[in-house]
């Protein structure tokens, strides 16, 4: 009797610690704890859409806000649990992604919704589902969204055609040790910038004082050329989309782009090949004193596993720079992915659910403040209300509330259904100038290329 | 005993009945053998050959409708001849071709001369020759492009401590040396497997031939000018005819390494028909530089079998 109690007691406390175990293991798997409810979330009650299996088209399951998410909305996900829909991320390659969803919207009847880089949405937008309805029966305010995100998300009659879901602003990375050493203070236009990399280069042999990317890698030569263009009042296209990159303004802040490479030499001479990820590394590693990139990578420098150590907690931001004599704030440039659902969906109201819940900003917030793993946080959040969010910015040193600053005034790309092939021309060009090619007359080579561009798709004669 | 005496046309008259039945049987059997291979090939490569042969006349761009756009008759094939990116993309094959080409033959033909005799050594030796080869391009072009990082490749380091006018060089920055870089990194691959090629031709070289010039005094310079390169012709004409082909194939290394950069000048012609049909989604005009790539091997091809068989096995 007394050996059969024991072994009872022994099942026990064995049924107990695998219930913990495996209630620690979803927790850490989602690192979520609070359990929200279906007003929290602004869901339909009483799971109209039972049963549902949406499929996701997206790419990049590595960035930690994405692997977040699709935890919390796959099979037993909290989403499941309080709507009965389970969504299956589909993890396209990022480099693929763009003509897998113009495939599908055209001719598809495979996914349900999918999510977009803001400038490729102008040549499927008419294949994707007006939400100004949806939006405004479920009472979802607008205003809590930059302006720059929900343009983007519209399509050119100015429906709503995703919701925001991931968005950036660019800012500007330091190393704050080397700041305080030197005794320097956070430039706030590019021209200040030049002169503090140059100061840094000087007084601190074999570390560049800024880490830019000029290759032609699937536009991100652009990131920085668009806040020198737009900060100087120049612009891409006129509003009767002409090129109109190479006039003078044009001309002197692309002039300026490229002598930070080639007349100050404040950068790395590899920079000519570097795209985002090793423009990024110079100062992960910390080769490079500065950089200015999107602000999601803020949770990469604070990841002790993807970070020098001299570098982790000397990584300080500030707002992207603009433009020495500018009589405005700088406009510099923001990416979004909004999500949306295709016309074709079968599914349109459960899609429906479903984005709502992943752009709610609750769910944001909980995503965004969660740093129990660090190889998935991620800072990034789309409304201001969460970008001030105490807790959100307790989490991440206060940066989303420095986003909500940039994006007041931050601009997206234009919204041309040819920008795909524009983008081609520009970052060729771009990458030539860094390799020494003049700077006026290649840039109107370019825009002679564009306007041919421009005219093939009938934009006009 | 008495045999009947039949003729051998008697004698062979109901082999030849029970045969017939067979033989329409395996007529049949073999069109029911051949029909699913044939149905593939045919919605696989026949179909999308005729389609975008079709489509190459047609302007069809996708970010204007999911359907195909109105005839144009040759406008697209035009346009190729003034298009400053077909044109660029023509230059940098072709110069590719050239330096890959003649690199893997020079490179080839060097190794299988000298693992030419069967040693022990030689023999373990060309068994390592095929991994090279069996290497994905995709691989390739990741590890040549870390291995010549400037910073912390090792190839770059090497080449700097041996030539340190070259250290820190940008070897994807500078457009000849990006190209070159890349036809390096196939080079390296197709060089091993054509070594094994040709050490399986000399191997076919009668040694009496060889050993005859030697008695009349040749140097092994001039046995090698004179007997083992011509007994050798066809085979470098074979495979300099695949190589060439797979040369203006190339895409792979060129994505992963440059992107076509330094600007265009790694632009091969197969990376600008991606660029026309998955970037531009511009479907009628990439079709047509498709079709004009396919005219071009079509020629290289045709050239080479002329040259490569005798005016009596024509």
């Amino acid at each position: 009797m007394k050996k059969s109690g024991q072994y009872s007691w022994q099942k026990w406390g064995l049924a107990a610690t695998l219930a913990l175990s495996v209630t620690a293991g979803v927790v850490g798997m989602t690192g979520v704890t609070a359990q929200g409810t279906v007003t929290t979330y602004g869901l339909k009650a009483g799971k109209p859409y039972n049963g549902t299996k949406l499929r996701f088209l997206i790419c990049c399951l590595g960035a930690g806000q994405f692997a977040q998410l699709s935890k919390l909305t796959g099979e037993g996900s909290e989403f499941q649990q309080l709507t009965g829909i389970s969504a299956q991320w589909e993890d396209s390659p990022y480099g693929g992604l763009q003509e897998k969803i113009l495939i599908e919207a055209t001719t598809g009847t495979t996914y349900d919704a999918v999510a977009w880089v803001d400038a490729w949405g102008e040549a499927f937008k008419q294949y994707m589902l007006p939400l100004n309805d949806r939006i405004k029966a479920d009472n979802i305010n607008l205003k809590d969204y930059p302006s720059a995100y929900l343009q983007a998300a519209s399509d050119k009659d100015g429906n709503i055609v995703g919701m925001p879901f991931r968005g950036h602003p660019l800012v500007m990375f330091y190393r704050k040790d080397v700041f305080k050493e030197l005794k320097l203070q956070v430039p706030k236009t590019w021209q200040e910038l030049i002169r503090t990399a140059g100061t840094i280069q000087q007084k601190k042999p074999g570390m560049t004082g800024v880490s830019m990317m000029y290759g032609a890698v699937s536009g991100q030569n652009l990131f920085n050329w668009t806040s020198m263009l737009w900060g100087n009042g120049g612009d891409i296209l006129d509003a009767n989309n002409r090129p109109i990159f190479n006039n003078a303004r044009g001309v002197k802040a692309t002039q300026t782009y490229i002598d930070v490479l080639r007349k100050y030499k404040v950068t790395s001479p590899a920079s000519t090949t570097y795209g985002e990820p090793e423009s990024s590394t110079e100062i992960l590693q910390g080769r490079a004193a500065m950089w200015v990139g999107w602000w999601w990578y803020w949770a990469r420098f604070s990841d002790p596993k993807a970070t020098a150590a001299d570098v982790l907690g000397n990584v300080g931001f500030a707002p992207a720079p603009g433009w020495a004599g500018a009589d405005k704030a700088p406009k510099t440039y923001a990416l979004v992915w909004p999500a949306g659902i295709f016309k074709n969906s079968k599914n349109p109201d459960a899609a429906w659910e479903f984005i709502k819940y992943i752009s709610n900003t609750e769910v944001q917030k909980k995503v965004a403040s969660n740093r129990s793993d660090l190889s998935v946080a991620d800072n990034t959040i789309v409304t201001f209300s969460g970008m001030r969010d105490a807790k959100v910015n307790a989490a991440n040193a206060g940066i989303p509330a420095v986003g909500a600053e940039v994006l007041k005034t931050a601009r997206t790309l234009p919204r041309v259904k040819t920008w795909a092939e524009i983008q081609g021309v520009l970052e060729v060009g771009i990458n030539q100038m860094s390799n020494g090619a003049d700077v006026k007359v290649t840039l109107d080579r370019m825009a002679k290329d564009v306007d041919e561009v421009q005219k093939r798709a009938g934009y006009y004669k | 005993m008495n045999t009947p005496q039949v003729s051998t046309e008697q004698a062979l008259k109901p082999l030849a009945l029970k045969r017939k039945p067979h033989q329409l049987h395996s007529a049949t059997l073999r069109w029911w053998l051949l029909g699913p291979a044939l149905l593939l090939i045919g919605a696989t490569v026949i179909y999308p050959m005729v389609s975008s042969f079709i489509t190459s006349f047609r302007d069809w761009r996708l970010i204007n409708s999911p359907d195909p756009g109105p005839f144009v008759g040759v406008q697209n094939y035009a346009r190729a001849f003034t298009d400053r990116g077909f044109l660029n993309s023509l230059r940098v094959s072709g110069l590719y071709t050239l330096i890959s080409v003649g690199l893997t033959l020079f490179l080839g033909l060097g190794m299988a001369l000298l693992l030419s005799k069967p040693t022990k050594l030689n023999t373990f030796t060309r068994a390592l020759l095929i991994f090279p080869f069996a290497v994905t391009p995709v691989l390739k072009g990741f590890s040549w492009k870390f291995m010549l990082n400037p910073e912390y490749g090792v190839y770059a380091q090497m080449v700097g401590a041996l030539i340190p006018s070259l250290k820190g060089y940008l070897w994807l920055g500078h457009d000849f040396s990006a190209l070159f870089v890349i036809a390096l990194s196939e080079v390296w691959g197709w060089s091993p497997l054509f070594a094994l090629m040709f050490i399986g031709a000399l191997g076919s070289i009668p040694p009496e031939t060889t050993e005859a010039a030697k008695m009349d005094g040749a140097t092994g310079l001039q046995i090698f000018w004179k007997i083992t390169l011509p007994l050798l012709a066809p085979v470098i004409y074979i495979v300099a005819l695949l190589k060439t082909i797979s040369a203006f194939k190339m895409f792979d290394q060129v994505t992963i390494m440059t992107g076509g950069g330094p600007g265009d000048s790694t632009q091969t012609l197969y990376y600008h028909v991606y660029q026309l049909a998955f970037r531009n989604l511009d479907l009628g005009y990439a079709s047509a530089v498709s079709y004009l790539l396919v005219a071009l091997m079509a020629a290289i091809a045709f050239f080479y079998v002329r040259t490569l068989l005798s005016p009596k096995e024509r």
